[in-house]
């Protein structure tokens, strides 16, 4: 027997191609075929969703008041769809009452439409946004996802448009929700999505701290926050305590809390970054003298007086609330979760001061924050699909689960604040007083799908060039001008 | 020459996973080189060579370029001579606990990059952090309170500092295999010949370790180029954006600015930057023999 291997000629080898080829275009056929074909239900933005929905789905929540451990019940029709999966992708991990609420809220969808699961991703805050997008630019987004409300411009080209027709199936309308909130849903006067949660943080301040430095009130203005962060720092550096300061300045590349703590001091001292007419043009307005005083303010702080951590440029809120808790800070912007997790972690109440925002020469003023909710239509390709999106949708909006969700701060759908959920939780826990006081001096941020690059990239660099010395702060907003006309003239 | 045929077809899955998994990007790159790609409605505008000259006669181009050099050669020479030295001292013969040290040695290789980087992320905090107070006291920093990751070249050392630590037990690895190869006898030669220890370290340790020290430097040079997780997670090139190098500024520009232009048109540089490497270290190693 020989073992030379058996030779291949042309013919036979054109034969085995012309097989393998053949084989591919079947296989792919048959692919294509068993695949079901699309049912597009929603088209480009600025058209509405054009195809009935002609199911029923009631969803109408009990009136028993929900307690932290029950959950509201919602009866729903049961709607004969085929088994349908919804990915949901969002942030818990950072809030308890959310961490508690979101897996209760699926299950409460999943157990009574039978038909409908959930697959819930999470995504870290700092890094939701780049994922998301990276996701909705390779089409391959999440059918929802609930998202802080800086990101959203950004998104909602990518979403579907919130008729008054899906309003009524989701169960509610415009009147539910802060103008401000929806706006930042807005694109060429549609609505892209809706707010599930909305705040404001506040200002909170350590008393023992500050009073042993002869402190014994909150800062009144922006300039007298300088002044009594200067004093705290340098009594407590005279005596040997190196690593106590004033204030939790913030200005870490690529994360949202930076924006979120500079943008109310440059409303306060009257100026803004960019603004939009109502023709839908957008101005450049950073280079103004508003802004570079909003920028000496930190300049003075982190360069000059030096009461502010060295860590600046890496430190986030989260690092911010660390210091507090040990002792080791006395000014931080606060989220009101952050007040519940310094309680948790037995930290002295009557060593908590929390109060409204310092003024500036023009307003007092805060940042809208939030989390809205965006159905994503490359993910919608089928009709129930969009069916079980609604209906995840009308759990998340209905105001008793609604509240569940957003303890955390302040529920997105005002008739939330009915309920007795929140009405017990806003009698029983003080400081939620002073952030829902903060929402009437809440601004949003412009309603522009660059502002989150803005955010993230052009204010926390020109913030470093400044308090590095590196640019003046009159050099470092025109390099941001610079920045901001390239970004939007792509 | 009718026989034969079928090699071809057997490597045809092979030539397909290859296509798609970096012909395709590749192709795609070079493409949106020329474009300005709008992300929200998925339009190429034709720019020419528009992105490729915003790039290089950007400031930060500069920066990114100097970075990337200074960050590549510090690495490289860093963990070659560190695991050059380690290696040589676990071969001595009579060094005890050998298996130990080689294990302690190879913990920071064996550590993930992102739990690396936010080790030497806490590690460098002013104020938890420890490596301030070790500076203070010995007297290369006069207070703790030192952000030193708040200025380009501070942030800079951290980083390489980090870099070499995590990389230099691979070297380690790698040199103290090739002196357990070297034979013997030729240090026995020397000696009777009255070679002392620089000597035979210069004559016969150096070039009997040629060979791996070629391939293991090059493979190094290639890794600290390409290297990306370290230097986000310590420095997300910041402060300002002087600590880029090409990895990261692609990555801020591909996938936070999402400007996929401009980052196609750095990607191109950094592809033939690392195409002129591949064709050195082809004909240095005789083309991979």
């Amino acid at each position: 027997m020989s073992s030379e291997p058996k030779k291949v000629g042309r013919r036979t080898f054109l034969n085995y191609a012309i097989a393998v080829v053949a084989t591919g275009v079947i296989v792919g056929a048959a692919t294509y075929f068993a695949v079901p074909k699309e049912v597009t239900t929603v088209t480009a933005p600025g058209t509405t969703v054009t195809k009935t929905v002609t199911t029923t789905v009631t969803g109408t929540p009990t009136t028993t008041p929900p307690t932290t451990t029950t959950s509201p019940t919602t009866t729903v029709t049961t709607t004969p769809y085929e088994h349908t999966v919804i990915e949901y992708w969002s942030n818990i991990e950072d809030d308890v009452y959310r961490k508690e609420t979101n897996p209760k809220i699926i299950e409460a969808v999943m157990q009574e439409n039978k038909w409908i699961e959930i697959t819930y991703v999470e995504k870290p805050y700092g890094e939701i946004r780049d994922r998301l997008l990276t996701a909705c630019i390779a089409r391959n987004p999440p059918h929802v996802a609930v998202i802080p409300i800086a990101n959203s411009p950004e998104f909602v080209r990518y979403a579907i448009e919130i008729t008054d027709s899906i309003m009524g199936k989701i169960g509610v309308s415009k009147d539910d929700f802060w103008p401000a909130a929806l706006a930042s849903n807005m694109y060429a006067g549609k609505l892209y999505g809706l707010p599930v949660q909305n705040e404001s943080m506040a200002f909170l301040w350590h008393k023992e701290l500050c009073s042993k430095a002869g402190i014994d009130r909150p800062p009144e203005t922006w300039d007298e926050l300088a002044d009594f962060a200067k004093q705290i720092t340098d009594y407590y550096h005279s005596k040997g305590e190196t690593d106590v300061y004033g204030y939790n300045l913030v200005m870490k590349y690529n994360h949202g809390n930076t924006m979120f703590r500079f943008m109310p001091v440059v409303w306060a001292y009257g100026g803004n970054i960019v603004e939009v007419t109502q023709t839908g043009e957008v101005k450049v307005t950073v280079n103004s003298q508003e802004v570079i005083d909003a920028v000496k303010l930190y300049v003075r702080m982190y360069a000059k007086d030096k009461s502010v951590p060295p860590t600046a440029f890496t430190d986030t809120a989260t690092e911010g609330i660390e210091y507090f808790l040990r002792n080791k800070i006395a000014y931080v912007i606060a989220h009101p979760s952050n007040i519940k997790y310094l309680l948790n972690n037995n930290f002295p109440v009557e060593k908590i001061g929390y109060d409204l925002y310092p003024k500036g020469p023009v307003r007092r003023a805060s940042v809208l924050g939030g989390w809205n909710l965006h159905i994503f239509k490359d993910a919608i390709k089928k009709e129930n699909q969009l069916e079980a999106a609604l209906i995840f949708a009308k759990y998340f909006l209905n105001p008793e689960w609604n509240a569940l969700w957003t303890r955390g701060s302040n529920p997105g759908n005002r008739k939330s604040f009915e309920t007795t959920t929140w009405k017990e939780l806003y009698n029983k826990e003080w400081w939620r007083k002073a952030p829902t006081s903060m929402l009437q001096y809440a601004i949003a941020f412009p309603p522009i799908p660059q502002w989150s690059e803005i955010g993230l990239t052009v204010l926390p660099q020109m913030l470093q060039y400044a308090c590095s010395q590196e640019k003046t702060p009159e050099e470092a907003v025109k390099w941001a001008e610079d920045k901001i006309k390239e970004i939007l003239s792509r | 020459m009718r026989e034969g045929y079928l090699k071809y077809l057997f490597v045809l899955p092979t030539l397909f996973l290859l296509f798609f998994l970096t012909g395709y990007p590749i192709a795609y790159i070079l493409f949106t080189t020329f474009y300005r790609v709008n992300i929200y409605t998925f339009e190429y505008s034709f720019v020419g060579l528009g992105n490729l000259l915003f790039i290089v006669s950007s400031e930060a181009f500069k920066t990114v370029l100097e970075n990337t050099l200074y960050w590549t050669t510090v690495t490289t020479i860093g963990a070659l001579s560190l695991g050059l030295i380690s290696a040589l001292l676990l071969n001595e013969e009579g060094v005890r606990f050998k298996g130990i040290f080689g294990a302690m040695l190879f913990l920071p290789y064996a550590l993930g990059y992102v739990e690396a980087g936010y080790t030497w992320l806490w590690f460098t905090n002013p104020t938890f952090g420890m490596l301030n107070y070790v500076l203070k006291d010995l007297g290369l920093l006069s207070k703790t309170n030192v952000s030193l990751l708040g200025n380009r070249w501070s942030a800079l050392t951290i980083v390489i500092i980090a870099q070499i630590w995590k990389h230099f037990p691979f070297m380690t690895l790698m040199l103290r295999a090739g002196l357990q190869s070297i034979r013997k006898e030729l240090y026995e030669a020397a000696e009777v010949d009255g070679a002392g220890i620089i000597t035979k370290f210069l004559n016969i340790t150096i070039p009997q370790l040629k060979p791996i020290l070629v391939l293991s430097t090059l493979l190094m040079l290639v890794w600290n180029f390409n290297s990306f997780t370290l230097i986000w997670v310590i420095t997300q090139g910041g402060p300002f954006g002087q600590t880029h190098i090409f990895s990261t500024a692609i990555y801020e520009k591909a996938f936070i600015s999402f400007d996929i232009g401009k980052a196609s048109a750095l990607s191109d540089i950094v592809f033939l930057i690392v195409f002129i490497i591949s064709i050195v270290y082809l004909r240095v190693t005789k083309y991979g023999s």
